[in-house]
């Protein structure tokens, strides 16, 4: 992945702190926001707006480098639990998780990714040997 | 930003490989029709896993932890599904 000559001069400034405006890929092309606050999900960066949108950091126009993420195994298992918790309670209150850009999409999406990849990526690299 | 420190420049093939596993499996960006398949798409590679690691003797914590999110998945795909 080529840097953008915007992506490079962004680097120094990443990422955005409360109160500045983001640009992001959205449905409808891109769209803009206020960044309320930078969270780290379970796998990547997460841009909350103050407007409740919640941006993963790959979406978001003129990031400075490929986005860093988190390694699977750095997940504590109460964040996890928490994290598990925390969808089921939202998906039982009948939140719609159709609803992108919205928490319940943001960590819905975040907890896939990071269970496919800790269970995928083990399968892939490490070859069990039977009672050793 | 604390996370952001844990991978280092070397990493960029790793990072990638990691990048191109998700995006395959259509999990960097769910789209909205989609969420049910990726659902079944994260519960298949957790099946995979604990069929392998109840083949074993060892790795009790982690067949454990497998054990809890396929339950997670399954009640999230129930819920989801009324």
């Amino acid at each position: 992945m080529k840097l953008t000559a915007k992506q490079a001069a962004a680097g120094a400034n990443w990422p955005p702190e409360e109160g500045e405006i983001i640009t992001f890929k959205s449905r409808d092309g891109s769209a803009t926001g206020v960044v309320k606050e930078v969270r780290w999900g379970l796998v990547w960066l997460d841009f909350i707006l103050e407007d409740g949108r919640v941006i993963p950091e790959h979406k978001v126009l003129d990031h400075p480098e490929r986005p860093v993420w988190r390694k699977a195994e750095d997940v504590t298992q109460d964040e996890r639990e928490a994290w598990e918790r925390r969808i089921v309670t939202m998906a039982e209150s009948g939140l719609d998780p159709r609803d992108q850009e919205q928490p319940f999409w943001a960590e819905l999406n975040q907890y896939l990714a990071y269970t496919y990849l800790r269970f995928k990526q083990i399968r892939r690299e490490t070859p069990e040997r039977n009672g050793t | 930003m604390e996370h952001r420190a844990v991978s280092q420049p070397n990493q960029e093939s790793e990072e990638e490989r990691v990048w191109s596993l998700l995006s395959e499996a259509g999990l960097i960006d769910i789209l909205a029709d989609e969420v049910p398949q990726r659902i079944r798409e994260a519960k298949h590679a957790v099946m995979g896993r604990l069929g392998e690691l109840l083949k074993l003797t060892n790795h009790l914590e982690e067949r454990e932890s497998a054990a809890y999110s396929l339950a997670t998945l399954k009640k999230l795909e129930t819920t989801l599904k009324r």
